[in-house]
């Protein structure tokens, strides 16, 4: 039988008691800061509650508000009503902030402290009823916590998604490499790179449920294309499939972009009907023969799916082998290509110059359908955005525009639009200091900061 | 089988290769060729832009080069009736070994001479009478053959041969003849004809050795040298396509004194033109290196110090436009074309190797590794400097950007623009082609820039920071590809740097 422990992190405080016998096995965890040992066997807690660390009971917490500089890294945003819901994780302390902002106000607060070294990356995903996020915990798996959507920040109830002992089923080795949504059941789904299969797997529970459910998308073998390298490349490598994967539903319909580092290609899974569909979007073998001879191209890297008006499927992405940013929209069953912007710039001489532009890609439609891209110019170090200009034909050129350009910005450039709050813009700013670089939370609301 | 069909293939683009590639720092795979090229202006010759000088030694070691295999001896059948019998001997086609080749200048020709040790040649005769055919095969043996030939230097359509041989002599000593198992139609009592078996077998033998002969001394040397006489257009491959510039170079035999034989060896000039179509990524200016200046005559004393078999000149004004025309062309605009992993990747240089701690980095969080990107923000000048046996290449702006990891993003962490001049040195022990060391790097007005800084570094960090990562970027990058087939055993062993041009010594080695 899988088996999930629940529960709500922050700091203890007293409070009552929900009896519990803790379990003999269990892993390490972090939890108010300290690492404890965790028993497996938790019971699950209300919300607002947390499991101690050596009983197994269950005791009122409430976040700790988080009032210094908002730093940025890994930032993550998601709408949530009239305000949107951030994650982001301040560097200095390795601590999980959560929050919430509007235009005018911000409130965070600590849902997690990280052994070192601190989490790489975070998920967050929001549903008209639940705001999500998920971490990578110190053992290797991964947390999940959620809250009721426009509710309260201090109030989160988490969820390892551990391993017991009576059901391998539920074996992974998770890695920084994941994404998370909420479908329109209130299904959760977390898809990541398991970094031992080196394959796209897939976590998910149903409402409600305590059962997650374990599956592999894409372990890279059952693919037999011409567009596929060769298997020898892929031993070689060594990476897999599934790197930096983004998820979103449609329906009761999933889709999963993906990376596949074995042969440097953008792959996509659609879960149609409850089955798998695997297709290669993107080999980077366009004009090969003018990149390089005898190589195939790179890319897929930071792919970034959405969907438009009509509900069909685009992915952004970023070109790594020409440094430039691509976008993909599904047209009669085949992907038409477009470059979004190729990175290149006319200087104060008149020569063109090259920027690497493409890192932290993120797509979404705004509400006249048009697709909107924020991503990184890496030569720089600037937040930069594009967006197609439309066109009857929908072949729009792409215009591009710096969005900030103080210092070093862009880092895990995040964006939502939604038609009740407007476009918002997150990233990382790094500000150099005597003392070093200092993380700060850059968000940009329809064009301002 | 001749032997000139035996020779491997020629690169006829190799010369080419070596003058673009010069200061292009391009690999191989960064470079494409493609006989002909649109040609949209009349090109301007530069006028006796190479020189190329091969010693009598040269000549011996080409031949030896060209015939891989050996003497190609061959010749058609010869047929011979008697009263009953139709006798057919050979066909000839074998290889045999040679011992050594040996070329003797004479005035305006040479004599060339190749000496067969104990060759075996193997001639079967056929027989045919009314009834039946058989087969004899019979073997000669020799104790040495000496075939000789005086040599001219042919301009044909086709090209520029050695050949034309006249007075060719066989001299063959120690001849012996025998039956290779029985042989009853040929015995004794069988022969009628007047002349004897073994020496119809010679006959025929020393018939197909100077036909042979003939062969062997056919050479066209200017293509085993990888000497241009056609035009090229070569094209920069590159993943960016601001950096895909295309050169156009053009030779041809020079108009006045384009090759001959003399006690000097084989000399050859070349008229040269080189243009280019620029890559967006390059300076927006014209090229402007002088189109004349000729080189000078290679001193056979200077060859023969280096114990070298082929000497080579390049003029200073053919080596300046050619750096221009590769700036201009894009191959100057270089890094970040490599995705691969870092273990793969061949432009990575070891992050902890950079110093960043001198101008004030040191907070930035980068991984192992980190990547270089140069951009000229001008054409370069060159110059030689025989006092100092150097080069001095200069560009008034160059820049070079400092790339490296941070959160898994390849970003820029630091750019340097400066006027430099870098004193390149020729190298002579690099395997396949003539390598440069940056001897010197000057810099002035540095600039540099960076996001990351929290406070600018002092004039001295900055300066001596920025020269050296110059040295970082550019020493071992400029390079120089023999003009020669890369399968032929030729290296450079020595260079001397002269007013007007530079000069590659060459030898071929066993």
């Amino acid at each position: 039988m899988s088996h999930a422990t629940r529960t709500p992190i922050g700091y203890g405080q007293a409070g009552r008691r929900i009896a519990a016998a803790a379990a003999a096995m269990s892993v390490l965890m972090a939890v108010g800061g300290c690492k404890v040992e965790k028993p497996l066997s938790c019971p699950p807690c209300p919300a607002g509650t947390a499991c101690t660390a050596s009983s197994g009971i269950c005791e009122e917490i409430a976040l700790e508000p988080f009032d210094d500089f908002i730093p940025g890294r890994a930032v993550r945003i998601a709408p949530e009503g009239s305000r949107i819901a951030l994650a982001v994780i301040e560097p200095q302390t390795g601590a999980l902030l959560v929050g919430t902002a509007t235009p005018s106000s911000r409130a965070f607060h600590t849902l997690h402290r990280f052994g070192r070294p601190a989490g790489k990356r975070i998920a967050l995903a929001s549903s008209p009823r639940t705001v999500a996020v998920a971490w990578l915990d110190e053992g290797g798996v991964y947390q999940i916590a959620t809250r009721a959507a426009r509710g309260a920040n201090d109030h989160w109830e988490a969820t390892l998604i551990a391993l017991s002992e009576q059901d391998t089923a539920l074996e992974y080795s998770g890695s920084e490499e994941f994404d998370l949504t909420i479908d329109a059941r209130e299904h959760v789904h977390l898809v990541f790179h398991d970094s031992r299969l080196r394959a796209l797997r897939r976590l998910s529970r149903a409402d409600g449920a305590r059962r997650w459910q374990l599956e592999t998308v894409d372990d890279a073998s059952s693919q037999q294309s011409q567009l596929v390298c060769s298997a020898e490349r892929r031993l070689a490598a060594r990476l897999g499939v599934g790197i930096e994967p983004t998820v979103r539903g449609r329906g009761e319909d999933l889709y999963v972009a993906y990376h596949d580092a074995d042969c440097g290609d953008l792959r996509l899974a659609r879960r149609v009907d409850k089955e798998w569909v695997v297709s290669v979007v993107d080999t980077g073998d366009a004009d090969v023969e003018a990149v390089r001879l005898h190589e195939r191209g790179v890319v897929g890297r930071f792919p970034s799916l959405a969907f438009d008006e009509a509900g069909r499927i685009a992915v952004a992405y970023h070109d790594v082998s020409r440094g430039r940013v691509m976008y993909a929209s599904a047209r009669e069953g085949q992907f038409k290509r477009e470059v979004a912007d190729p990175g290149f710039e006319l200087d104060e001489f008149s020569q063109q110059q090259k920027q690497l532009v493409g890192a932290f890609t993120r797509l979404v439609f705004d509400d006249s359908g048009t697709p909107r891209l924020a991503y990184m110019n890496a030569t720089r170090t600037h937040l930069r955005g594009a967006h197609r200009l439309a066109e009857a034909n929908g072949s729009g050129r792409w215009l591009q525009r710096t969005l900030d350009a103080q210092g070093p910005v862009g880092f895990f450039a995040d964006q939502i639009y939604d038609a009740s709050i407007g476009h918002i813009v997150a990233a990382e700013r790094l500000v150099p200091t005597a003392q070093g670089l200092s993380s700060r939370l850059v968000l940009i609301w329809d064009g301002k900061q | 089988m001749s032997p000139s069909s035996l020779r491997r293939p020629m690169m006829m683009t190799a010369l080419v290769t070596a003058l673009l590639a010069a200061f292009a720092t391009a690999g191989c795979d960064e470079i494409r060729f493609r006989e002909g090229g649109g040609l949209t202006q009349a090109p301007v010759m530069q006028t006796d832009a190479l020189r190329v000088l091969v010693t009598p030694r040269g000549l011996e070691s080409l031949y030896r080069t060209s015939s891989p295999a050996g003497f190609g001896l061959d010749n058609e059948p010869l047929w011979i009736d008697d009263a009953t019998r139709r006798l057919r001997f050979g066909p000839l086609e074998q290889d045999l070994a040679i011992e050594r080749w040996a070329v003797t200048p004479l005035g305006e020709a040479m004599i060339a001479s190749l000496v067969l040790i104990k060759p075996t040649i193997y001639v079967p005769v056929r027989v045919q009478d009314n009834i039946s055919v058989q087969i004899c095969r019979f073997a000669v043996t020799m104790d040495a053959v000496d075939i000789r030939a005086t040599i001219n230097v042919a301009t044909t359509s086709e090209g520029v041969t050695l050949g034309g041989a006249s007075h060719t002599e066989v001299e063959i000593s120690g001849v012996k003849t025998r039956p290779i198992g029985p042989c009853v139609p040929l015995d004794g009592e069988r022969w009628t004809l007047e002349e004897s078996l073994d020496d119809l077998l010679l006959e025929y033998v020393e018939e197909g050795l100077t036909h042979s002969a003939n062969a062997a001394f056919r050479d066209s040397p200017l293509d085993t040298l990888g000497l241009i006489r056609r035009r090229v257009e070569l094209s920069r491959v590159s993943a960016f396509e601001n950096r895909r510039g295309n050169i156009l170079v053009i030779g041809q035999m020079a108009a006045t004194d384009p090759i001959g034989l003399s006690s000097r060896g084989l000399e050859a000039g070349l008229d040269m033109a080189i243009s280019q179509r620029r890559a967006g990524c390059a300076p927006a200016v014209g090229l402007d290196a002088p189109n004349v200046g000729a080189t000078a005559p290679i001193p056979v004393a200077l060859l023969e110090q280096f114990t070298a078999d082929v000497g080579l000149a390049i003029a200073t004004p053919l080596l300046e436009r050619t750096a221009q025309a590769a700036t201009s062309a894009g191959f100057i605009c270089r890094g970040l074309e490599d995705p691969r992993p870092a273990d793969e990747n061949r432009e990575v240089i070891p992050g902890d190797s950079l110093r960043l701690e001198d101008i004030g980095l040191a907070h930035v969080p980068i991984g192992p590794w980190a990547r270089l990107l140069t951009s000229p923000g001008s054409l370069p000048r060159l110059k030689t400097r025989p006092d100092r046996n150097d080069i001095l290449l200069s560009w008034e702006n160059l820049t070079v950007d400092l790339y490296a990891e941070v959160y898994g993003v390849l970003v820029r962490i630091v750019s340097i623009t400066t006027s430099v001049e870098l004193g390149l040195r020729p190298r002579a022990d690099l395997p396949g082609l003539i390598g440069f060391d940056v001897d010197t790097v000057e810099v002035q007005n540095v600039q540099l820039s960076s996001p990351w800084l929290a406070d600018a570094p002092d004039d001295n960090d900055r300066n001596r920071w920025a020269r050296r990562l110059l040295f970082l970027a550019l020493d071992g990058q400029f390079s120089l590809p023999l003009p020669l087939d890369p399968g032929t055993p030729l290296r450079v062993v020595g260079s001397q740097v002269r007013a007007d041009d530079l000069v590659l010594m060459l030898r071929f080695t066993p």
